[in-house]
């Protein structure tokens, strides 16, 4: 049925396109006959009918003209003084008139050629008398009777060709008459064709307007459908999520009851139903939150809160994911942001989870450093909260290692719903409830989300969000209060992109960073206030040589895989992962507030 | 008494002839102009031979027109420096021919249109037989909007006589 519907429809199309083909055909042809017809070469062809008509009766008035003239001529009109050559001349270029151009044309189609036949008896006659002319033009009158002899006789021609002439031209203006009428004919005919066409044409116009129309109304019926659907699929979540939460909350708070008791429970247990309890009530948060966007529900809740704390408690909950997979992790947050930030918190979390747990997903081993920094965007227009005084847009930067995601992950997720070629977002089979949720969230916060992957080299996610600041700014943090001289510092690391960002967070504590993928051998440990040493390929007995010499002349050392030192004499103080600069904080300032250095000394 | 008689005599004599402005014709008169203008050598007329109107400022035009076979190069005078000439003052121009047929062209055909009173066909001057002694013609090749019946009516040929009408009041 519906494939008969179609066929239907692609028949209609066709005829429309044979329609709209058919009236410019007919419409040029119509032009190009008018334009034909009323061209003036062609118009001419009655001017020719006359010019002809005309110089014929001239031939005939001028050759009794020099007949009178020669009747007329007596012995005392002598010398003529070339008189006799002028009547004789105007009557010639009468003939010749007759004989060349248009007129000539014409004239030699009339009556089979015989007027042709006639112009040339009396053209050759008139020539031959041109002797007579030339012994009157001497004096010599013996010659006039046989001249006007002669001239009488070329009057039956004369008459002939005259009548033949107005026949000719009759029939020829008549000819051309019926051609015109012919072409006026054929402009009648087309004219009616192009107004049938058209009527046509404006009936199939206003029956496709009408079924425009209804498919307009059937279209807005089916979306307010669509979004009833959706508005019943939020709130059923949303009611799933009330009624599920506390049964959930209370196995939650069983296991950490159990964790905390003396029953012998297993640790991993406990930790494993407490981080599964947890995942299952984001998970469900995050459909309801799908959900509702999906029914165009979704309203931001801002509030003004610490960016950086947030940020890093966010990072912080994927500690045990990673921990598992034994991923390497830090988190830089350029002091140049704000501290206090008006921001919808919980979605904000929601993207940043979405995009560690996709780092994590594609980061078998390796590590993810995480950068928040200012937004080289400029900010979006908007109408600012009350309590805020600015618009700003900061960037999350996420960096892994790992495989890099699969080739249709990355063509599904490069869809911006902001470009009008694009609306539909990536779907959560697709690409996931994770980044489903993640993509269409930032576009709501009016964000921007890009991406780079290589494979076997890992993925860098950049987002650009922006936020508001508050018009009265919280006093800084106290993560940036160290006023120390500057000091230095050595990290010895293969993985550049972790190096980097641990150089950045020792850099805004006043340290001075070097970083070192390999040892040579020879490089001057003890100049170091401290050394970070993290997964470096060239540890050996000569390495854990130098950092016990320079460790003993007031070198600090740390180290965040702990497991390559197990089976040494160094002493080291261990990091964990994610490494971020408010568990850096009071590291740095134990060692060179709280302690005079000795170093200085040195 | 004879003396006084002899003054008269030459008195009348020389105010019997008298002084026109434009020089006299040498040779065969070809064109008679008649009008209202102040340069005449005849009474209320100018006549001209060839060489007289050879002197005025010549223009050529190389097309081909209905009544001739192929493309011809025609040389002239234009109206407007016939009328500057004669110092006339005049819009319309009554062209007779040889057989005293006549038609009207206007000045503006002169001015605007390009055309001209051909006095030489390719270089050499038009017998009676050829249409001569002057032809109006206009630039039929160049300005296809010459190519129509107005134009055609108004290229007169064997001229002889231009009448310069009067200013319309």
């Amino acid at each position: 049925m519906l494939k008969g519907h179609n066929w239907l429809s692609r028949f209609k199309q066709w005829m429309m396109y044979g329609f709209i083909v058919l009236i410019i055909v007919i419409t040029i042809a119509l032009f190009g006959i008018i334009t034909y017809t009323s061209d003036s070469a062609k118009q001419n062809s009655r001017r020719v009918f006359e010019s002809a008509l005309w110089n014929a009766l001239q031939l005939q008035v001028q050759t009794y003209r020099l007949l009178n003239y020669l009747v007329l001529l007596k012995a005392p009109d002598l010398p003529l003084n070339g008189q006799a050559y002028f009547e004789y001349d105007l009557l010639m270029s009468r003939i010749d008139l007759l004989r060349d151009g248009e007129v000539g044309s014409l004239v030699r189609e009339f009556e089979g050629g015989r007027t042709t036949r006639l112009l040339n008896i009396m053209n050759g006659e008139l020539e031959l008398l041109s002797f007579h002319i030339s012994k009157l033009e001497e004096g010599d009158l013996s010659y006039l009777p046989s001249f006007i002899d002669r001239i009488q006789k070329l009057d039956p021609q004369l008459n002939e060709f005259v009548g033949l002439v107005n026949s000719g031209s009759n029939a020829f203006i008549n000819h051309q008459h019926q051609i015109l009428q012919a072409k006026l004919h054929y402009i009648q005919l087309l004219s009616i064709a192009l107004l049938l066409c058209l009527l046509c044409l404006c009936f199939f116009i206003a029956k496709s307007f009408s079924q425009l129309r209804f498919a307009h109304e059937r279209n807005k019926k089916l979306k307010a459908d669509m979004q009833n659907s959706r508005s019943d699929k939020a709130d059923l979540l949303g009611f799933i999520n009330q009624q599920v939460r506390p049964p959930i909350n209370a196995i939650l708070g069983t296991a950490k009851t159990l964790k905390q008791s003396s029953h012998g429970v297993p640790e991993a247990l406990t930790k494993h139903i407490e981080e599964s309890g947890q995942q299952l009530l984001h998970t469900i948060e995050m459909l309801s939150d799908l959900s509702l966007l999906e029914a165009q529900k979704l309203s931001l809740q801002s509030s003004t809160d610490d960016l950086k704390t947030q940020m890093e408690t966010f990072v912080e909950l994927t500690e045990a994911q990673m921990s598992r997979k034994n991923l390497a992790c830090a988190l830089y947050i350029d002091p140049a942001l704000p501290n206090s930030v008006h921001l919808d918190f919980g979605r904000f979390k929601e993207i940043v989870l979405a995009l560690l747990q996709n780092a994590i997903t594609h980061c078998p081993a390796g590590s993810i450093s995480i950068q928040l920094r200012p937004s080289a965007l400029d900010a979006p227009t908007v109408l600012l909260p009350d309590g805020t005084h600015e618009t700003r847009v900061m960037q999350l930067a996420i960096r892994d290692t790992g495989l890099g995601m699969p080739h249709n992950l990355q063509q599904s997720l490069r869809v911006n719903p902001n470009l009008p070629k694009q609306k539909d977002s990536p779907g959560v089979n697709t690409v996931g409830l994770d980044l489903a949720l993640c993509h269409q969230l930032i576009y709501l916060m009016k964000g921007e989300m890009h991406f780079s992957c290589v494979e076997n080299e890992g993925c860098e996610f950049w987002v650009d969000l922006p936020f508001y600041v508050p018009a009265e700014q919280d006093p800084p943090a106290d993560r940036q209060a160290i006023t120390q001289p500057q000091k230095t510092a050595l990290i010895l690391e293969q993985d550049m992109n972790l190096a980097k960002v641990i150089e950045l967070q020792l850099t805004s504590f006043n340290i001075k960073v070097s970083l070192a993928q390999e040892d040579d051998g020879h490089r001057s440990l003890d100049q170091y206030d401290l050394i970070l040493l993290g997964q470096f390929p060239g540890f050996d007995n000569h390495l854990e040589q130098r950092l016990l010499d320079c460790v003993k002349t007031g070198t600090t050392l740390w180290s965040y895989h702990s497991p390559d030192l197990r089976d040494t004499y160094l002493d080291s103080k261990s990091l964990s992962f994610p490494i971020t600069q408010r568990k850096l904080l009071p590291l740095i300032e134990a060692l060179f507030l709280d302690q005079p250095k000795h170093k200085d000394s040195k | 008494m004879n003396s006084v008689i002899s003054t008269l005599l030459i008195f009348v004599g020389l105010t019997s002839f008298p002084i026109f402005a434009l020089e006299q014709p040498n040779q065969k008169v070809i064109l008679t102009v008649e009008g209202d203008f102040e340069n005449t050598n005849a009474k209320q007329a100018a006549n001209f031979d060839l060489p007289m109107l050879a002197a005025l400022p010549q223009y050529s035009i190389t097309t081909k027109n209905p009544w001739t076979k192929g493309v011809h190069s025609y040389q002239g005078f234009s109206a407007a420096d016939l009328l500057q000439l004669l110092k006339a003052k005049g819009t319309m121009l009554e062209v007779t021919a040889l057989n005293k047929y006549m038609t009207k062209v206007p000045v503006e055909d002169f001015q605007v249109n390009g055309a001209i009173f051909a006095t030489h066909r390719d270089g050499v001057p038009m017998s009676v037989r050829n249409l001569g002694p002057i032809m109006v013609i206009y630039p039929f090749d160049q300005n296809l909007d010459l190519k129509s019946e107005v134009y055609y009516g108004r290229s007169i040929w064997q001229i002889r006589h231009i009448k310069i009408a009067p200013l319309a009041e």
